[in-house]
């Protein structure tokens, strides 16, 4: 299929930037094995593009599937590598007392992100920049949650993707009421995410 | 195939890019009319394929599926971020400088999706499911095998709401012509 001038440009440009890195990759055997391969933190390749890092996750390493820290200010810091350690990452969470739950977004589930957001949207949490002073995330897999500011009787829900072997914590939202176990696939529209009017 | 074959990854995912980067663009054509941002967005695709490049598996979906799901995330965070008065494509800012030929080339792409636009606009009475497989088969072109990959439902799941998403778009269409 031919390409036009801009989709060459980006093509060039894409290789300038991170060409040797994937021109390195091994990709797995496709007829002979189902595992895929893991991905964790620790070996990804960091490549700069300009006065941007943009980080491509390319090979893998073995690292926790969650890690939940309290630091010395009272702060909480999550960081979530894969799906399967949300459910270690809640556990520790409620063990340190802190309101607040990691939720994945998988197929299959009927729970939107739409029916959790509150009135005020405000207290939408839209990762990973730094917007309130509730929550601080650090990258695309790692936030620091401040318990207190998390209102009596709320739960401060982070929303966790994995998409195409890449987990990102998207959306963190205070929410009061039951949390669901999972929430369903963000669809776009012309209005863009469904959850976010 | 490819294991410790240094380049091969390179080589076929250029061969990805080359077969379906026009309908990542176009997908970001029918939503967008800024060229810049339809160039931004398409270019952070594409980084995040790579970036997941290594766990791609064709035999769980086509390499077409593949970078429509990552289209679609791609384009539900830029438009939260914007909802939200922050620019989702910031990081990215310098990465693509387009030439002038380029913006044309982009502004053409955006007018020739204009059709698509008012399909979508036509489609906004349908459910989210409805609208996307809607796009993804008649606009986009994919099977109703990949579309069901891409939305994650069943094949049997996303035949049934294209088909009764046809149908009401074509009652629609047809009362439409009757007034």
């Amino acid at each position: 299929m031919s390409t036009s001038k801009f989709e060459d440009h980006l093509w060039r440009e894409f290789v300038h930037e991170h060409g040797d890195d994937l021109a390195q990759l091994s990709r797995p055997a496709t007829r002979h094995t189902l595992r895929r391969p893991r991905l964790v933190a620790g070996a990804g390749l960091c490549l700069a593009g300009g006065a941007t890092a943009l980080a491509l996750i390319l090979s893998a390493t073995s690292a926790p599937a969650f890690a939940v820290t309290r630091n010395s200010n009272g702060t909480v810091t999550v960081t979530i590598n894969q799906i399967a350690g949300v459910s270690g990452a809640n556990t520790e969470l409620a063990a340190l007392g802190v309101n607040a739950r990691a939720v994945p977004i998988v197929q299959g589930c009927t729970a939107t992100l739409q029916q959790l957001l509150p009135k005020r949207t405000s207290s939408v949490i839209l990762l990973p920049k730094r917007t309130s002073s509730v929550i601080y995330p650090h990258g695309s897999r790692s936030v620091t949650i401040e318990p207190s500011r998390i209102p009596a009787g709320d739960t401060l829900v982070l929303a966790v993707v994995q998409s195409t072997g890449v987990l990102q914590i998207l959306v963190g939202m205070v929410h009061r009421g039951a949390v669901p176990r999972c929430l369903a696939l963000p669809l776009w529209s012309e209005n863009g995410l469904n959850a976010i009017p | 195939m490819r294991e410790g074959s240094g380049g091969s990854a390179l080589l076929e995912f250029e061969r990805i890019y080359r077969d379906n980067v026009g309908v990542v663009t176009s997908f970001f054509a029918r939503r967008c009319s800024d060229p810049q941002t339809v160039a931004d967005l398409t270019s952070e695709t594409i980084v995040r394929a790579a970036a997941g490049f290594a766990g791609f598996d064709p035999r769980r979906g086509t390499p077409r599926a593949w970078l429509s799901g990552i289209a679609g995330h791609v384009y539900a965070q830029h438009c939260a971020n914007t909802a939200s008065g922050r620019d989702a494509v910031t990081r990215l800012a310098g990465l693509v400088i387009l030439a002038p030929e380029e913006i044309d080339e982009l502004m053409e792409r955006i007018d020739a999706q204009r059709a698509g636009q008012e399909l979508l606009e036509r489609c906004a009475a349908l459910s989210p499911l409805e609208r996307a497989a809607v796009e993804l088969v008649d606009l986009d072109g994919l099977t109703p095998k990949e579309a069901a990959a891409v939305l994650g439902v069943s094949r049997g799941v996303l035949r049934m709401r294209l088909s009764r998403a046809r149908e009401r778009l074509r009652k629609e269409h047809h009362v439409d012509e009757q007034v």
